[in-house]
């Protein structure tokens, strides 16, 4: 197993920025759909969709950034595997 | 006035009216002028005294903002807009801890209003795109339809909460600490507050450690090889 060279400031920035990101994506879908509702007057149509658009988003970030760490974790091992041979 | 904030013009300049916020931003600005004056004037080849420190400041902000953004090149080029925002941020922030802050004019933190908040974040928002575009021209914009054109706008919501991210949690916070410390200045108007006020000094820092960070990061993604 490689040794894991640790990046505090990376992984902090990283911490900071999944929470506030995932509760201002549905924030902005859920207000903003709220917002375009009263202004065409579709009932909650609007604010439904934004909603499940602000989650979907969400999810998305969520996957992108464990797509992310998973990359750099192979990348880290492989590096070590080709530094022990 | 909105939850005892004040909210008056001092005076115009042209057309332009001119808050007690601007008048503070504008004092902090000449504290920092000033400091960055007086710690670079007659600088030497062999440092001595004060150019020490402000070498070693200096060093540890490219060291620290290379390992958030995992480039030393853009990290030396972006340094000074996010050091710069770390330092107005604090300052700002530390200037609601004069005692009464919240019930002066003229003394009220102004990142306790969400319309500094706004302007800083939407410094930070234009330099992470300058910053994508200038690094990877004409083909940033396909990481807006990435992994394919479906996602536009799940990317383009993305984009959009980080400036609001940014405006909303510094504007909160402190907006929130100067209400409660004025509240309890109003209750109990000697000791209590002052707990609280200390728990602001670090309060303070981390919020302009935060606002910081979160740039750093912004841009850094954007201007990555990856992205």
């Amino acid at each position: 197993m490689a040794p894991k060279k640790q990046n505090w400031a990376k992984s902090l920035t990283m911490a900071l920025n999944l929470g506030t990101s995932v509760a201002a994506v549905v924030a902005i879908g859920l207000f903003g759909g709220r917002w375009l509702d009263a202004r065409f007057g579709t009932g909650n149509l609007l604010t439904i969709f934004g909603f499940l658009l602000g989650a979907a988003t969400a999810m998305k970030i969520l996957w992108d950034r464990m797509m992310e760490k998973e990359r750099e974790e192979t990348e880290e091992s492989q590096t070590f595997d080709r530094l022990k041979k | 006035m909105i939850f005892g904030m004040w909210d008056g013009v001092l005076f115009h300049l042209g057309p332009i009216p001119v808050d007690h916020l601007v008048v503070t931003e504008w004092v902090i600005i000449a504290i920092l002028a000033i400091g960055a004056f007086l710690g670079t004037r007659a600088m030497k080849l062999v440092p001595t005294g004060g150019q020490n420190v402000v070498e070693m400041v200096v060093t540890f902000t490219y060291d620290f903002f290379t390992q958030v953004m995992e480039d030393e090149h853009t990290a030396k080029k972006y340094a000074p807009l996010l050091s710069t925002f770390f330092l107005f941020i604090l300052i700002s922030n530390y200037s609601g801890l004069i005692p009464g802050a919240a019930h002066i004019e003229g003394f009220q933190p102004p990142t306790s209003n969400w319309n500094v908040t706004a302007a800083l974040a939407l410094v930070t928002f234009f330099a992470v795109h300058i910053g994508g575009f200038s690094s990877h021209g004409a083909g940033y914009l396909g990481h807006f339809i990435k992994p394919n054109v479906a996602f536009l706008p799940l990317n383009l919501i993305e984009e959009i909460a980080h400036p609001l991210s940014l405006t909303v949690r510094l504007f909160g916070n402190i907006f929130g600490e100067e209400m409660i410390i004025a509240y309890l200045l109003f209750m109990a108007p000697f000791i209590v507050p002052s707990a609280l006020m200390g728990l602001s000094v670090l309060l303070g820092a981390i919020q302009a450690i935060v606002f910081t960070l979160l740039s750093a990061s912004y841009i850094g993604a954007s201007t990555s090889a990856g992205h």
